[in-house]
């Protein structure tokens, strides 16, 4: 997912997707893994829980602090309707992109779990980071 | 040959008109046991399926071929590691039954169900083969009751390291055990993945590994990869269930990706391939003593609603069927399989983790 969207980014399509006020809501990997540590070692935990980071952000502002990160100023934003084309053609969904996913860690905050990183922008800067030592 | 003339009633001469020399009695063993296992191994091979058991299998059915002549074998042990020798298996002179076992390794790789890398996949056979000579080997000087030590040799679990090569299966995990490697050396757990080849998956079986826990994934493509991989199909109980027997926690991420258009055929793959799975799991699970104590489903961050105006939250966030005006893609993903209701099952606690796509 990450590398699609930063390919989006590289060829100036980094703009918002849709309305753009749509929320996206992401995990970095360096939580996910514990997020699981503590599932396993929490006996108390069961039914449903939520892995996702606290802060949640709307997609034009998502884009626009990866460009930001990436270097690259200029983002050209697509409408719903390129969307649905794009989707058709890379046989995928508009609704993975469209869709507004708002979802907090309701409860992983209250078990005191700490995220590693908790905010957009320091994830985002951390997965291009990663992303540019794999490239060389 | 004068022994052997005698011993089968021939004069030396009528011997010596049969074969030219000790050797080429031996030589012609060789050839008739190879022609006489074809069909065996033929027939043995039929139901056998795996990475695992083919291979297995194949030794078998040449470990019971050759039992009535152990003897024999062992005598010929003494010549059989020099290639200069003409009765080694390794000879120029053998090379043309050395070829029928390898190309027999061959043919039992192309359908066993594992995708292996093209550069090595050239090699396997031969990889094999020589595992084979040397499980055969042991067998030759195996002096326990039954040649056990030998059964013991190629029991299923054994065979995949040997297999997977670069240090894997119980045997390292034991390893970890001992030296205490890894942060959690105290409680080492042994962690089922269902369905983790993919991307999570990988990020789990990777972290999980690198602490030194044993993890076992299972796919309906295994491949090689640092921790045990074990074929499954998600709709029916096969030899994956063992691995869950002794298991502490099984992750099951096992669906058809939902990256793809939401035609009738994929929607019900999607559906159904969550479904059935996590059916078949509790299933195996109830036969299970002791099941593992932790089962975790995971689901989607999609079921929630299309929320832009508040953050939604396990206590109170609102699943999103049916929403006015949405198009049905989105009330179709809403509609995931959720984990509001509790099958029954022996479980002593379970939990669904809902992750969003983005961690994707």
């Amino acid at each position: 997912m990450f590398d699609r969207l930063l390919a989006l980014v590289r060829l100036g399509l980094g703009g918002s997707q849709g309305a753009g006020t749509q929320f996206i809501s992401w995990i970095h990997k360096a939580d996910f893994a514990p997020a699981i540590d503590l599932l396993i070692a929490r006996e108390d935990f069961c039914g449903v829980v939520n892995l996702a980071s606290p802060n949640p952000l709307p997609n034009r502002d998502f884009m626009r602090i990866l460009r930001d990160i990436r270097g690259i100023r200029f983002g050209l934003s697509s409408p719903a309707w390129l969307i649905e084309i794009g989707a058709f053609f890379m046989r995928t969904e508009s609704e993975l992109i469209l869709k507004s996913r708002r979802v907090i860690p309701g409860r992983l905050l209250n078990a005191g779990f700490q995220f590693s990183f908790p905010e957009w922008p320091s994830a985002a800067k951390d997965l291009v980071a990663r992303w540019r030592q794999n490239r060389r | 040959m004068r022994d052997i003339g005698q011993d089968a009633g021939v004069a030396l001469g009528a011997a010596y008109y049969y074969f030219t020399s000790k050797d080429a009695i031996v030589m012609d063993f060789y050839r008739r046991s190879c022609e006489e296992m074809q069909p065996k191994i033929e027939a043995a091979l039929v139901d056998v399926s795996g990475l695992e058991d083919r291979p297995r299998e194949l030794i078998r059915v040449k470990l019971t071929h050759f039992a009535p002549n152990r003897g024999v074998l062992r005598a010929l042990l003494r010549n059989g590691a020099d290639p200069k020798r003409p009765l080694s298996p390794f000879s120029p002179q053998t090379r043309e039954i050395r070829d029928i076992g390898i190309a027999w390794f061959g043919a039992i790789l192309t359908d066993c169900g594992v995708r292996i890398p093209k550069d090595f996949s050239p090699h396997l056979p031969d990889v094999l083969w020589l595992c084979q000579m040397g499980v055969i080997w042991f067998w030759v000087v195996d002096d326990s009751a039954d040649q056990a030590r030998t059964s013991r040799l190629s029991e299923p679990r054994r065979q995949v390291h040997c297999l997977h090569g670069s240090g894997l299966g119980p045997a390292s995990h034991a390893a970890h055990a001992q030296s205490g490697a890894g942060p959690n050396s105290q409680t080492l757990m042994k962690i089922v993945i269902p369905g983790g080849s993919g991307q999570i998956g990988h990020i789990l079986a990777r972290h999980f590994h690198s602490q030194g826990h044993a993890v076992t994934v299972l796919s309906r493509h295994p491949h090689p990869a640092p921790w045990r991989v074990v074929f499954w199909d998600g709709v029916t109980p096969g030899a994956w269930t063992t691995d869950l027997a002794d298991s502490d926690v099984c992750i099951n991420l096992a669906g058809r990706s939902g990256d793809c258009r939401y035609n009738a055929a994929n929607r019900r793959a999607i559906y159904d391939s969550r479904i059935e799975s996590a059916r078949l799991l509790n299933q195996v699970f109830a036969s299970l003593n002791p099941a593992p104590r932790l089962w975790i489903n995971a689901s989607t961050a999609t079921i929630y609603r299309h929320a832009l105006d508040r953050a939604m939250s396990e206590a109170d966030g609102e699943l999103g069927d049916n929403e006015p005006g949405a198009p049905k893609t989105w009330n179709f993903r809403s509609m995931s399989p959720k984990g509001g209701k509790r099958p029954s099952s022996p479980l002593p606690r379970r939990s669904r983790a809902k992750s969003p796509p983005a961690a994707r």
